[in-house]
């Protein structure tokens, strides 16, 4: 039992000792401290994921110290951003629209800290919010389904109907009307970024109904439509955020990609440089911050006259010639605005 | 009847993995222990089998696999409620977090710089043209309903959860048979989790349980503790999800919230008409 005791309290001590030495020896002249806090887990290939990489590279570029938080209850979200404020973080990433009112609340306190949150509609003193236009890739996806479907029908799944789903969907659905063909478009959702099998079953609806284009932002779970697309019969899916064809080579057309760690990078190099303001920076195709990746394997699929004029839609969208919508039009919009959305939805997700 | 048929698949598919599970609960507490663990009993079912699956390719050993995962969570929910006689929500919702933690940890290691970890999907079989853990779920419902009342173990069984003093003074084992059950339960659970993630999804996410394991524990209770009944709940309850995904596409102007309630709302009719009549083990939850 004593030597039991020992060993125990040995164990005990070492750890206290790694602990006590760790930070101490990773020290530099004051690195820049950057932290980021997700909705979700890092490893979801999309959304989150994305944000991490961009947390990496923050951390190699800029050799700053980096920390991150998985915060899923908007209850927590201030304690959040207050902890890692308080322990000096000059840039903390909200990485979500979700995240917005929390900042604003804690930026208050903590002038010197500066927040950012993804796709956010927020600004204030200390407080940006960065816009991935990936409304606009999607928009192009969109249009190349409307001129492609057999069918003439078009579907989307999303996750839970928040800004920055609502967004590269509404893209999407703006794109695929534009085509003029007499194109049918529905529009569904999960309720949840995780819940494979409820993905599939709303793609398999979607497909059985007779759409042979589907879109997804359903995060992580937008597996499930890949799943239902290869099971239909000559049906393709497009991928978000990341360029998601390797998923599922053979039913992945192309993916709407936002290069969040891009945008990331960008915001931490004004911030080191001082020249990060508190407002809504937008970045879209024009600032080659999102794209269109096509799947290598399937873009033979696509006619070469149909790309040409996709790159003319590109020209006039980078041009500023056209605005793509970010909202859903009238008839599609199911339920109301979806900003007060989230908060109550997250609630009851653990 | 296209669009019957489709239907019918797609409650097949919704409700064998919760349905694995929740037969599993239902045998656990019919021993007299709640194990709320079901979703982190799932979780590590699914995450084992689809790590097998990629480093073996053999999908035998990867539904294997994750059988014995959920044994082994099986064998740590006994080991604190059975052995340690602990308070038994406490280790299940422990358990659950600790699969949270477990396979979310091991998820991001395996998968580094992927997006996802994917598998090939379990072959299907006519005439449902589904996985055969599928007919495994469809099954076992029967099985358990025919073992619980009518062989003497389950008899046996049945009594340890209603008066577990009085079959010790009859000379049974109880804590090693409520053990044993644990096991078989945990097996069973872990198999629901290989179904979801190997028969249905072909990859793991964290969290990709996304609540179906407390379902399972409602339709426990919603089956009045008769696996027959359990099964029957979790199989409309895969009906009303399947309509409803499909009632989306039928009807765009409705809020997609007001038809995502409509399964929950259903289990809540159900269990309010069903429920009054029924009566949970006695000895259900209390240590011994």
């Amino acid at each position: 039992m004593q030597r039991l005791t020992i060993v125990v309290l040995g164990i005990l001590g070492a750890i206290l000792l790694i602990g006590l030495i760790g930070p101490v020896s990773g020290k530099a002249r004051k690195p820049m401290k950057v932290a980021l806090i997700t909705p979700g887990a890092i490893s979801d290939g999309g959304w989150n994921q994305a944000a991490y990489q961009g947390l990496k590279k923050i951390e190699r570029e800029l050799k700053a110290q980096t920390a991150h938080a998985e915060v899923r209850a908007p209850a927590d979200y201030p304690q959040a951003f207050r902890d890692f404020a308080s322990r000096g973080f000059d840039l903390i990433f909200g990485h979500g629209f979700e995240f917005g009112d929390a900042a604003l609340e804690i930026s208050r306190l903590f002038p010197k800290s500066f927040f950012v949150i993804t796709s956010g509609r927020v600004q204030g003193a200390n407080v940006a919010s960065l816009q991935m236009q990936i409304n606009e890739p999607a928009y192009l996806l969109g249009y190349l389904a409307g001129k492609m479907s057999r069918t003439k029908k078009v579907g989307c799944v999303g996750g839970m109907k928040i800004p920055s789903v609502e967004r590269s969907l509404a893209g999407f659905v703006a794109g695929a009307l534009e085509t003029k063909g007499k194109i049918q478009v529905r529009v569904t959702y999960t309720g949840s970024f995780e819940d494979v099998l409820a993905a599939k079953e709303a793609a398999r609806a979607l497909i059985r109904w007779g759409a042979d284009f589907l879109m997804h932002n359903a995060d992580a779970s937008g597996i499930g439509v890949f799943q239902a697309a290869s099971e239909g019969k000559g049906v393709f899916a497009f991928g978000c955020i990341q360029p998601q064809h390797s998923l599922m080579p053979k039913v992945v057309l192309g993916s709407a990609v936002a290069d969040i760690p891009s945008g990331f990078l960008t915001i931490a190099f004004w911030h080191r440089d001082g020249r990060l303001r508190g407002k809504i920076y937008y970045l879209g195709l024009k600032e080659g911050a999102v794209r269109v990746v096509f799947n290598p394997r399937l873009v033979s699929q696509v006619p070469r006259s149909l790309l040409a004029e996709l790159d003319a839609v590109k020209q006039k969208i980078t041009s500023g010639l056209f605005k793509v919508p970010d909202r859903m039009p009238a008839d599609l919009a199911s339920g109301q605005r979806a900003d007060a959305d989230i908060a109550k939805a997250n609630l009851y997700s653990f | 009847m296209q669009l019957l048929s489709d239907l019918l698949q797609s409650s097949i598919r919704l409700a064998s993995p919760v349905m694995l599970v929740a037969l599993g609960e239902t045998l656990l507490e019919r021993v007299g222990l709640l194990n709320i663990g079901t979703e982190g009993t799932m979780l590590v079912g699914a995450f084992v089998s689809v790590w097998a699956m990629v480093t073996t390719k053999n999908s035998l050993l990867a539904v294997l696999s994750g059988i014995g995962a959920g044994c082994v969570w099986g064998f740590l929910f006994g080991i604190f409620a059975v052995l340690l006689r602990a308070e038994q929500v406490i280790v299940g919702a422990g358990l659950n977090f600790l699969a949270l933690g477990i396979t979310g940890g091991l998820l991001r290691s395996l998968q580094g710089r992927e997006l996802a970890l994917v598998v090939p999907l379990l072959p299907t079989y006519p005439p449902l043209d589904s996985n055969f853990l599928t007919y495994c779920a469809f099954l076992l419902a029967p099985l358990a309903t025919w073992f619980l009342y009518r062989l003497r173990w389950g008899i046996v069984l049945r009594a340890c959860g209603e008066s577990p003093e009085t079959m010790v003074s009859l000379g049974y084992k109880v804590r090693s048979i409520r053990f044993g059950v644990t096991l078989v339960a945990g097996s069973l659970m872990g198999l629901g989790g290989v179904a979801l993630a190997l028969g249905e999804s072909g990859t793991f996410i964290e969290g990709m349980t996304a609540g179906q394991g407390f379902i399972a524990l409602a339709m426990v209770v919603l089956g009045r503790w008769n696996p027959f009944f359990v099964a029957l709940g979790c199989w409309g309850f895969g009906w009303l999800r399947a309509i409803a995904a499909n009632l989306q596409v039928v009807l765009p102007p409705v809020p997609y919230h007001l038809i995502l309630i409509i399964p929950y709302l259903g289990a809540l009719a159900v269990l309010i008409v069903a429920g009054r009549r029924s009566r949970s083990p006695s000895a259900l939850a209390q240590p011994f």
